[in-house]
């Protein structure tokens, strides 16, 4: 079976500064997989490659069968990837119901009314959904980012740093919400940098320094991996 | 778009002004649009050219409004498009043999081409960037009104070009009241649909719009279009209504007024246009005889919106009665 998500030799220069470096790493269907790497290791620059967000200076990203290399976002949103953002990027000044409304779904008024109603029942927003988004906290801001990009249902969705900002009351209902999604069929690839979090979620760890992948395995393997300790005492 | 489609946009523009109708800002409004109905019987015809003046200028700004405020687009090149529009449509009508009525549309069309070049960096760009690159073009058509004297008439103007309705002021103005609140209508539809929360998206995120399927170039390119092309119809009914179109109609200072209406008016509300335009110009008119002290009064009003007002008169839930009742019982 070949993967659902693979970059091929996907490099990154912004100037002098190589931010990926060559990097290969595939995610299959349903898979929920972790992606760690020191500050600066170029996890999310591989987000913004993936998306759309910057054209890559060499390599290729494959999808679900096609060369998506170069697409523009919304390009790679119709083609079923979704993405949260490092800082969450909630329309602060529309609602949590209005927020809902912005994706792009071929779905008629009342089945996308239906649709949003029960994101926000099952991610726990139903009780504010006519609050503006600017009000809510820093864990349900997160939240909402998630259900927002469920309505498009994709079939990978990046998620860069979930867990950060979210206070620990809120933590494990999103680690909770995450591992549901995954279960109903839909591929997950976190940058985390939460290890309990990492532990907790994923299948399979993808490790990156400097731009490449250093070695990939479960938590357990790559938590014994001698190069993935150097990577981050070594100061890469 | 499908019929279909069409049918739930019109409903939604009708529950929307239903909604709207009810709001403090919705029943000022009714009772603005029933004084500008009944206007000509009500004010002198001398009052009557300010009424005018003062509709044209409410269009010019809320088509601001729907670029910079809804958008984020925040353009300097507005009043350079309005006058564009204006020196087209009378240009086309004088020179060309164009009919009149249809050179005001057309001087829409061509404000809409003339913001074509700009289109591409205000898309891509963002915030100071914008203001550059818009102000830099704004300036390049004010100069050339001047220097392209054969064209336009240079600094003086242009004039002697064929009245609307015979010179008819009150078939004018109605003919102004119409076209304006017809405008104004469309933006609101185009604005209390979905690309109107798209746009509001586009101001706060323009990349997650992006990441949420939407097409956001073409969103951005869309309002450009529809904002500039509009500010060029409120240009040419501004050059028909004072029979002359000259160089400063499209200067900065004029581009500043357009502004400060539009922000004390309020960029988040398109309403905020009406109120802007309806405060800034009454103290314009007021106070006519300080010259360009004017400024000094824009610039202190504008402060004190900001810092009491941060959305705009029109997005503030300022309550007269309230504060009234307040003052009374304290
Ligand atoms: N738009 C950009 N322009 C210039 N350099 C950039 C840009 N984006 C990222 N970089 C550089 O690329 C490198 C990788 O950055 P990236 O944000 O991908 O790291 P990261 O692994 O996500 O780090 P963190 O864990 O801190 O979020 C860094 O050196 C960063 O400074
Ligand atoms: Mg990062």
């Amino acid at each position: 079976m070949s993967a659902l998500l693979a970059t091929d030799g996907l490099t990154k220069t912004f100037g002098g500064i190589v931010a990926v470096d060559g990097l290969d790493i595939a995610v299959d269907e349903s898979e929920l997989v972790g992606l760690i790497g020191p500050n600066g290791s170029g996890k999310t620059t591989t987000l913004n490659l993936v998306t759309g967000f910057h054209a890559p200076t060499g390599g290729a990203v494959l999808f679900d069968g096609d060369d998506v290399t170069g697409m523009k976002p919304y390009q790679v949103s119709k083609r079923g990837i979704g993405r949260t953002f490092q800082i969450s990027k909630p329309f602060g000044r529309m609602t949590v119901f209005e927020n809902m409304l912005v994706p792009n779904v071929p779905y008629g008024p009342k089945e996308r009314e239906e649709r949003i109603w029960k994101l926000l029942e099952e991610l726990h927003l139903d009780h504010v959904a006519e609050h503006r988004a600017d009000a809510l906290s820093g864990g349900q801001k997160k939240l909402l980012e998630l259900a927002r990009v469920l309505m498009l249902e994709p079939k990978l969705v990046l998620l860069d740093e979930p867990a950060a900002g979210v206070n620990p009351a809120l933590m494990d209902e999103i680690i909770a919400d995450i591992k549901q999604i995954n279960e109903r069929g839909t591929a997950i690839l976190v940058i985390e940098h939460d290890m309990s979090v990492i532990s907790e979620l994923c299948e399979r760890v993808i490790v990156m320094n400097a731009g490449r992948q250093v070695t990939t395995g479960t938590f357990e393997e790559i938590r014994n991996d001698e190069r993935v300790r150097e990577a981050y005492l070594g100061g890469a | 778009m499908t019929v279909e489609a069409v049918r739930l946009a019109v409903d939604r523009v009708r529950s929307r002004l239903r909604e709207d109708a009810r709001t403090r800002n919705g029943k000022l409004f009714a009772a603005i649009t029933a004084l500008a109905v009944f206007a000509p019987v009500m004010f002198s015809p001398y009052r009557l050219e300010i009424v005018m003046q003062l509709l044209i200028v409410i269009l010019a700004v809320a088509s601001w409004v729907f670029v910079a405020g809804y958008f984020g687009m925040f353009t300097f090149a507005h009043a350079a498009l309005y006058g564009v529009g204006g020196y087209a449509a009378v240009i086309l009508a004088a020179e060309m043999g164009v009919h009149p009525l249809a050179s005001i549309l057309l001087g829409g069309v061509v404000a809409g081409l003339f913001s074509l070049p700009i289109s591409y960096p205000v898309l891509r760009l963002s915030g100071a960037y914008v203001g550059m690159v818009t102000l830099a073009y704004a300036e390049i058509i004010y100069y050339g009104t001047i220097i392209l004297r054969d064209v336009t008439g240079g600094p003086t103007g242009y004039t002697g070009f064929p009245q609307l309705f015979g010179g008819d002021r009150v078939v004018m103005y109605y003919f102004v009241l119409a076209l304006v609140v017809a405008l104004m209508l469309a933006m609101y539809a185009l604005l209390v649909n979905r690309f109107g929360l798209v746009a509001r998206a586009i101001r706060e995120s323009s990349d997650a719009a992006q990441m949420l399927g939407n097409n956001v170039p073409r969103y951005k390119l869309t309002g450009f279009l529809v904002g500039s092309s509009i500010a060029g119809v409120a240009g040419a009914l501004q050059a028909y209504n004072i029979l002359i179109i000259s160089p400063p109609m499209l200067e900065i200072d004029q581009m500043i007024e357009f502004m400060a209406m539009g922000i004390i008016g309020g960029l988040r509300t398109f309403g905020g246009a009406v109120f802007g335009g309806i405060i800034v110009f009454g103290f314009s008119e007021v106070l006519r005889d300080i010259g360009e002290l004017r400024l000094v009064v824009w610039g202190a009003l504008l402060i004190v919106v900001t810092l009491y007002f941060p959305d705009g008169i029109a997005g503030s839930s300022f309550d007269v009665r309230k504060r009234f009742q307040e003052w009374f019982d304290r």
